[in-house]
């Protein structure tokens, strides 16, 4: 309890941000007493709790079946069950590819979640949805079985809502902030 | 336009044992029968494998061909889209090894044989599984893409195993990293540095990984299949290179290239001598209009990079015609190098530099559509195609040749305009240069010659005659107008009557010769009867003056 008041006073006290001020399912719970982060089995608050980036969660009713994975310079999430595949992936690593007079030409992102800008595709039947935050980018991908019918595939509806519902963890935002500004 | 020569042999399936990758002979030590047997028989595999390959050295490698970045097939069969696609050159991931076992043919999966808008067939159709390779990141798809020209397109690449067999072959873990997703139809691989590579279609129920294994470059992922969920695909592996591109976000990333680098490590392809790479060019793409006027001049260029492993001199290299090579092109200008030849390299180009192929198109006479293709040779040594690429019928000027329309007035019958005439006929105007000038819509001839004195008709009044000429020497009354003048020479006395025929003759060197008593100038120089006459009348006129004379001084 005294744990969680510390961290709550600290999440205030820095300034801790969530990815979008309108987002929903952002928390301002500690750690331990997030329902998504609860739920999730031990290896993967492990995970969690090791990211080298901020951390978006599946909401609480996925977190059973999901498993966080993360690297050095990744975080990883995936769900598996009947027949929907749920796939979160986030890096900081960003290659500059493009030159500036290309970027100019690239279209803006379309859509917004999370109160950012942000992209929907489709790969193969598989719906994308993708956004920055904060020198971060984060890819939402929605697998069908059902490749044809499941409208969860068939429009990028489901896509942006979960996106919107992911629940962003404070405590591992700060930490991000913390590391960019040591990396200064 | 563009690129890369292909051998269109088919590489036969027993080519997979005898150039099996180094995996591949790493795996075969693995056997089921007991140790010593199972060795044995595996090191007459190995011999077997490597006295094969020695047999047959460099087959694969040297027939591996490729088509541009960006070039995509077309659908029903038609000509390679050059610069369809993404012309993406960047490796994306350097240094992946190749994702699959076995030789591999990365093509189009719909514009292919078997697929929905191919020139028909089925998905093993023999003509699938061979060399080129062909870019299908940002094939026609509905697909928001913002890399992709137009901002929609596939992502990734669709990869055919090296046979048509399901579940034959197996696609490897590219680098070392961690399963990090596992779906109906997909199976992700995250690298350390965060990249993902995804490879869908596998077959699920034969996988060799779970989900959060951490694998090792080369291991086996699962086997090449046709899964897609509930419904089906063809055989094929679709990879993807996931990537955070700044300024873009989280992206499929081209992935060709990534493929081709890391495809000729795994078959030991060596580098070919002569080979090119498309850069670009400034006429225009043989599928847009090159419109011209009969007899119009263009002049640009091409650019190519040198990939092959020799470089590239002026007066060596040359751009050619080609498909068929070495005709007289329709489009050469006078510029070019030959009627075949239509520019060198304009400088010294190094392996890995560009150079530039500067040549005039000149559009024939005739209204009409002309094709022209080209390739580079290394002459008298080789030819791209047979190398390494492009292929002959890749590199395309397409002139259109329009012929101007009618002015207003101007009808079927020939007219003189300044140094040419004109006419329209069936709404088209038609030309002709007249060298000599025009006069009444007839081009006129060049002045001759005839008589050899050395003065054309122009001016020669009598080109018959090599003694009639301008400046000629002029034989008093003989009715010849030898110097061009306008009139005879009247000769001395001579009453100014009418020259009559010269009575003189000609001498050996057939020069005129007056007789000597034409000099006296009886009547004109005429001889005969009237001349008597004449000579006495001009004696009393004489002897008339001659008393008039006397009467004169005798009153002074």
């Amino acid at each position: 309890m005294r744990l969680g008041l510390v961290l709550s006073l600290l999440a205030f006290a820095c300034g801790g941000t969530d990815p979008g001020p309108t987002s929903a399912g952002a928390t301002s719970q500690p750690l331990a007493n997030e329902p998504a982060y609860a739920a999730l089995a031990a290896e993967s608050r492990d995970a969690v709790d090791r990211s080298p980036v901020p951390v978006l969660l599946l909401p609480e009713r996925y977190a059973p079946d999901a498993q966080v994975m993360a690297g050095p310079r990744w975080l990883a999430i995936a769900y598996s069950k009947d027949g929907l595949t749920l796939s979160l992936h986030a890096t900081d690593v960003a290659v500059n590819a493009l030159s500036e007079e290309e970027l100019q030409r690239v279209e803006p992102a379309p859509h917004r979640v999370r109160g950012v800008p942000a992209r929907t595709t489709v790969n193969d039947g598989i719906r994308a949805v993708t956004w920055e935050h904060e020198g971060v980018a984060y890819s939402l991908e929605v697998e069908c079985a059902d490749v044809l019918e499941d409208e969860r595939c068939a429009a990028p509806t489901f896509a942006l809502s979960l996106a919107d519902e992911l629940v962003a963890l404070p405590e591992t935002f700060e930490r991000g902030a913390r590391r960019a500004g040591g990396a200064q | 336009m563009i690129r890369e020569a292909s051998v269109t042999r088919d590489v036969p399936h027993h080519a997979f044992d005898a150039h099996r990758s180094k995996r591949d002979v790493s795996r075969a030590r693995s056997s089921n029968l007991g140790f010593g047997f199972a060795v044995s028989i595996t090191l007459v595999a190995i011999t077997l494998g490597i006295a094969l390959a020695l047999a047959l050295p460099g087959v694969a490698r040297a027939q591996f061909t490729y088509a541009d970045p960006g070039t995509l097939m077309a659908p029903s069969g038609g000509a390679p889209r050059v610069g369809a696609g993404r012309v993406d050159r960047n490796v994306y991931a350097p240094g992946m090894l190749f994702p699959m076992e076995g030789l591999a043919w990365a093509n189009s999966q719909i514009y292919g044989y078997g697929g929905y808008m191919g020139p028909g067939g089925g998905q093993c159709d023999s003509r699938n599984y061979r060399y080129p390779w062909y870019d299908n990141y940002c094939e026609e798809r509905s697909w928001e893409m913002p890399l992709c020209p137009g901002g929609r397109g596939h992502q990734g690449q669709d990869i055919r195993p090296e046979t048509c067999r399901d579940k034959a072959h197996w696609a490897v873990a590219a680098t070392d990293g961690m399963i990090t997703s596992i779906g109906t139809y997909s199976v992700y691989l995250t690298a350390d540095d965060g990249t993902r590579y995804d490879y869908l279609h596998m077959d699920p129920a034969t996988l060799a990984v779970s989900r959060g294994q951490r694998v090792r470059r080369g291991q086996r992922l699962g086997l090449v299949s046709d899964a897609f969920g509930s419904s089906s695909t063809s055989i094929h592996l679709h990879f993807n290179i996931r990537k955070f591109v700044a300024g873009v976000g989280t992206v499929y990333a081209p992935t060709y290239m990534s493929l081709i680098e890391s495809y000729r490590e795994h078959i030991g392809a060596a580098t070919p001598d002569w080979r090119a790479e498309y850069v670009n060019q400034t006429f225009p793409l043989a599928s847009r209009p090159f419109e011209l006027a009969p007899g119009e001049e263009v002049e640009g260029h091409l650019e190519m990079r040198n990939t092959g492993a020799q470089p590239w001199r002026p007066g060596e290299v040359f751009l050619g015609t080609s498909n068929p090579r070495d005709a007289t092109s329709a489009i050469a200008s006078a510029g070019w190098v030959s009627g075949n030849r239509a520019a060198t390299v304009d400088r010294v180009v190094a392996p890995g530099e560009t150079g530039r192929f500067v040549f005039t198109v000149r559009a024939p006479d005739a209204p009409g559509d002309y094709p022209q293709f080209f390739n580079l040779l290394r002459e008298t040594v080789a030819w791209f195609s047979d190398g390494g690429g492009p292929r002959d019928d890749i590199l395309q000027v397409r002139v259109t040749v329009v012929a101007p329309a009618c002015p207003a007035g101007l009808g079927e019958a020939w007219a003189c305009d300044g140094p040419e005439r004109r006419r329209c006929v069936g709404g088209t105007l038609e030309r002709e240069a007249c060298a000599m000038g025009c006069g009444d819509g007839v081009c006129l001839e060049a002045p001759r010659d005839d008589d050899g004195d050395g003065h054309n008709s122009s001016v020669d009044c009598d080109d018959a005659r090599a003694d009639v000429f301008p400046g000629a020497v002029e034989t008093c009354g003989d009715a010849v107008d030898q110097d061009c003048d306008g009139a005879d020479l009247p000769c001395d006395g001579d009453d100014g009557g009418v020259a009559l025929a010269d009575a003189g003759v000609r001498d050996d060197a057939g020069d005129a010769t007056l007789p000597d008593d034409a000099r006296t100038v009886k009547g004109g120089c005429a001889a005969g009867g009237s001349g008597a006459e004449l000579s006495g009348l001009l004696g009393l006129l004489l002897l008339a003056r001659r008393r008039r004379a006397r009467a004169s001084r005798r009153a002074s």
